[in-house]
């Protein structure tokens, strides 16, 4: 059968249905099933909207791609369709990242992850106003030596979170950051082979998966939030991307080990001391 | 290996989101006092003596963003063609929504790919070894 491309207008022969690539400017072309097609392709992972599960692949058997509830706010609600796509990805991840398409909107999922780091940071902002912080950025401060100080103040509103301009600089950048977040990660997806629908499905997991970012806010489930952050991300990378959980883990992880192993080595370090003080305790 | 040749037409896409890494991050290690950041020191290298394999990227970005590229080879090899890539991306972003340029895609097949990847791997142990040795036993900073 023929299809032609929706960015390139050229017609290109296909032999097959579903998510493929345009031989001529490679672009993502979902080509519609016809009578008697064989199946996508059977590459490790969700083949696409009637595809299987391949080896290794998150979910639980055959799904339907479709818009998350939040893409579908028009009909579904703006606040139901922000609470369902934010409950589907906190409860139910396996079956939500199964349903995610890789090539939508990716402006639709920025904008998604932009509202809950908006929520999360005005609810976060009256920690810093009550001066939660200050003096470990005073420490922090003293450690760096001489400091112009126009950079100590910068600092010291930036780190410290104290004030309105932390806050509205924070909002502003933060489409800014996510892009450059997906752009490193999808590096490391190429790296393992893991980029097969392109940046902007890596893009979509990173922004779903900042759902993590409300969670966040509740007293001593920081870093839990931040590790089911890594976990959602690797289903959902090994789901959208249609990779094996090896693959989507090994391009999570490497830059982790690459660049943040200064602090794997402070959390051992940590852990270490723990151990020590609670040997110390019992013995005593 | 084949090369198709994407239209003339402006797009935002992993090269412009690259770019933008690019760009900002030369920015910041050119204006910002990065390397006098405390958070920024290796843990790992400070506690064992051992460097980490990102061990000098501050540095490297720092030098690159002063045009000392000597200088950044000599904190971290691999970093410095990174972050020069990082730039080279920067560059070709501006260009393409500047004046539409048209940019090539490379398409490789699955053993290609598979060979591309094994390079890179190798490249990071071998820059890794290459850090390593000029810590521990060359005594550089």
């Amino acid at each position: 059968m023929q299809a032609r491309c929706p960015r390139c207008a050229s017609v290109f022969t296909t032999d097959r249905s579903g998510l493929q690539f345009c031989p001529n400017c490679g672009q993502q072309v979902d080509v519609p099933s016809f009578p008697g097609a064989p199946p996508e392709s059977s590459g490790a992972g969700w083949g696409g909207p009637t595809g299987p599960a391949g080896p290794g692949s998150t979910g639980p058997g055959p799904a339907l791609r479709e818009d998350t509830p939040w893409e579908r706010r028009a009909t579904l609600g703006w606040f139901s369709g922000l609470f369902e796509t934010w409950k589907q990805t906190i409860f139910g991840p396996q079956a939500f990242w199964a349903s995610v398409k890789p090539n939508a909107s990716w402006t639709d999922a920025l904008f998604y992850a932009w509202i809950l780091f908006a929520v999360g940071t005005l609810l976060a902002a009256p920690f810093g106003a009550f001066g939660v912080g200050r003096s470990s950025v005073q420490t922090l401060l003293d450690q760096m030596g001489e400091l112009p100080p126009s950079t100590r103040a910068a600092i010291r509103n930036a780190v410290g979170g104290m004030g309105g301009v932390h806050v509205v600089s924070s909002l502003v950048f933060y489409p800014v950051g996510l892009i450059i977040y997906a752009a490193i990660q999808h590096l490391f997806c190429m790296l393992f082979g893991a980029a097969k629908n392109g940046y902007f499905a890596t893009f979509r997991v990173l922004a779903y998966a900042s759902a993590t970012n409300i969670v966040g806010l509740l007293p001593c489930l920081g870093i839990l939030a931040g590790l089911y952050g890594i976990v959602l991300v690797i289903l959902g990378l090994s789901s959208v991307q249609e990779t094996s959980l090896g693959r989507a883990t090994g391009a999570v992880l490497l830059p982790v080990v690459l660049v943040c192993c200064c602090l794997a080595a402070a959390v051992t370090l940590f852990g270490a001391a723990l151990a020590a003080a609670m040997g110390s305790f019992q013995s005593s | 290996m084949t090369l198709h040749w994407l239209p003339r037409t402006r797009r935002f896409d992993f090269l412009q989101a690259l770019g933008l890494a690019g760009l900002l991050g030369l920015l910041a290690a050119r204006f910002l006092p990065l390397e006098r950041l405390p958070f920024l020191r290796c843990a790992l290298r400070e506690h064992s003596g051992w460097p980490c394999p990102g061990c000098g990227l501050t540095r490297v970005a720092v030098r690159v963003a002063h045009g000392d590229i000597a200088g950044a080879l000599d904190a971290n090899p691999l970093g410095t063609v990174a972050a020069l890539g990082f730039a080279a991306c920067a560059i070709l972003a501006a260009l393409q929504l500047l004046f539409r340029l048209p940019l090539p895609v490379v398409h490789l097949s699955a053993q290609q790919a598979r060979r591309l990847r094994l390079a890179v791997f190798s490249a990071l142990a071998v820059n890794y070894a290459v850090v390593v040795v000029r810590v521990r036993f060359l005594g550089w900073p």
